[in-house]
């Protein structure tokens, strides 16, 4: 669907990034737990940051996962360019702040490390 | 491998009866995860947030383009879901796991009663089945309606937000009736607006558990896996079936998962 000559963002490009990083994050998923399953690891239950550092098999997981975790953001950034085509600027500000608190709560859970 | 299998099979039940009855799954797979099979309660909501997103987004990619969902709605309180979501997250790491388990209890009990009453009042129209259903092929566009209370709406969407990030749910039995009653939205739109929102919310608490460790690959992969497949294979009957006898077994169920849930708070077990 398309409004002049520029893509539907708001509507089939959100759906896009929604259907299209889920599938994508899945696979990823799926993959590294076939691989897992072949190999026999045991990581246990290591913070992401090692876990995607160890490599293998359970990194390809938690790429899968932290891709999942991901989609929301890419919704948001595409949003925003979908509101700013459309001239709506309070719009635009609205995703860029969701999107940066967003950001934040990644960065907060990052540097802040409290007993799991 | 028998254990692996359980843990797809629940998954697929988990998001199939989800997809159903128009929740994110979260309310059975922490129950699930650690009733059935002895998960430590924040390793439970933590892999429950993941698969929480994982039925979101498949939903919420087919309420996008239909326009069903308020995607501008949505992002405004998700401003409030997505602080309230780290909060809860990060707050969840200090309480002790029978605080938790209380919360949980309570918080069964609050959706038994919620959909207990909705059962009881539902009446049957058709206009009033397909407000339940998402994912209703052919549903109308948003109609026009003008949002209401929103300081008010913002406070409660922290709630929902920190309901899902101590708890592991998508916050969907906060966020519905707070966009369909405070905000004055049409019940379909608020629950596909609710469903939007949920992917949000669960990210932002979401990274707290991962980051910290709480989320163990093995465990979750196959969890994840299986709610995706049951999100899916649930979409595709719930336009076929009618879910007031599925309602009616999930409240015996929430019910029965409340009473172990506070049982094991009481006892520390």
């Amino acid at each position: 669907m398309t409004r002049g000559n520029r893509p539907d963002l708001l509507g089939g490009g959100i759906a896009a990034v929604l259907r299209i990083g889920t599938l994508v994050a899945i696979a990823a998923v799926g993959v590294g737990y076939v691989a897992i399953l072949a190999s026999g690891e045991e990581p246990g239950s290591p913070a992401l940051v090692e876990l995607l550092g160890g490599g293998g098999a359970p990194a390809l997981i938690g790429i899968g996962l932290l891709g999942l975790t991901m989609i929301p953001a890419g919704v948001l950034a595409v949003a925003a360019i979908g509101f700013w085509q459309q001239g709506e600027r309070r719009r635009v500000a609205t995703a860029l702040v969701v999107l940066a608190l967003l950001l934040a709560s990644l960065a907060t859970a990052l540097l802040v490390t409290p007993p799991g | 491998m028998p254990t692996d299998l359980l843990l797809i099979l629940s998954g697929l039940a988990a998001g199939a009866f989800g997809a159903l009855l128009g929740l994110g799954g979260g309310i059975l797979i922490v129950p699930i995860l650690t009733l059935g099979f002895g998960v430590p309660l924040t390793a439970a909501v933590g892999t429950s947030l993941i698969c929480v997103i994982a039925t979101s987004t498949g939903a919420a990619a087919i309420n996008v383009r239909a326009g069903r969902a308020d995607v501008r709605l949505g992002m405004t309180l998700g401003a409030g879901t997505v602080v309230g979501a780290l909060t809860g997250a990060v707050v969840a790491g200090f309480l002790p796991e029978r605080l938790l388990a209380a919360l949980f209890a309570l918080l069964l009990a609050y959706t038994a009663f919620t959909m207990a009453r909705g059962l009881l009042r539902r009446r049957p129209q058709a206009d009033d089945d397909a407000s339940l259903d998402p994912a209703a092929p052919d549903g109308p566009r948003a109609p026009a309606y003008r949002s209401r209370r929103m300081p008010l709406a913002l406070g409660g969407s922290f709630l929902a937000g920190n309901v899902s990030g101590l708890l592991g749910v998508g916050g969907g039995i906060v966020t519905v009736p707070l966009i369909h009653l405070v905000i004055g939205a049409p019940m379909r739109i608020a629950v596909a607006t609710s469903n939007f929102m949920i992917g949000l919310t669960a990210a932002a608490g979401a990274y707290a558990y991962l980051f910290r460790g709480d989320v163990d690959p093995r465990l979750a992969a196959p969890v994840v896996l299986g709610v995706a497949g049951g999100a899916a294979i649930g979409a595709a009957l719930s336009a076929r079936l009618r879910t007031s006898w599925l309602v009616g077994l999930f409240v015996v169920v929430v019910l029965y998962v409340a009473v172990q849930m506070a049982l094991r708070a009481a006892s520390g077990s």
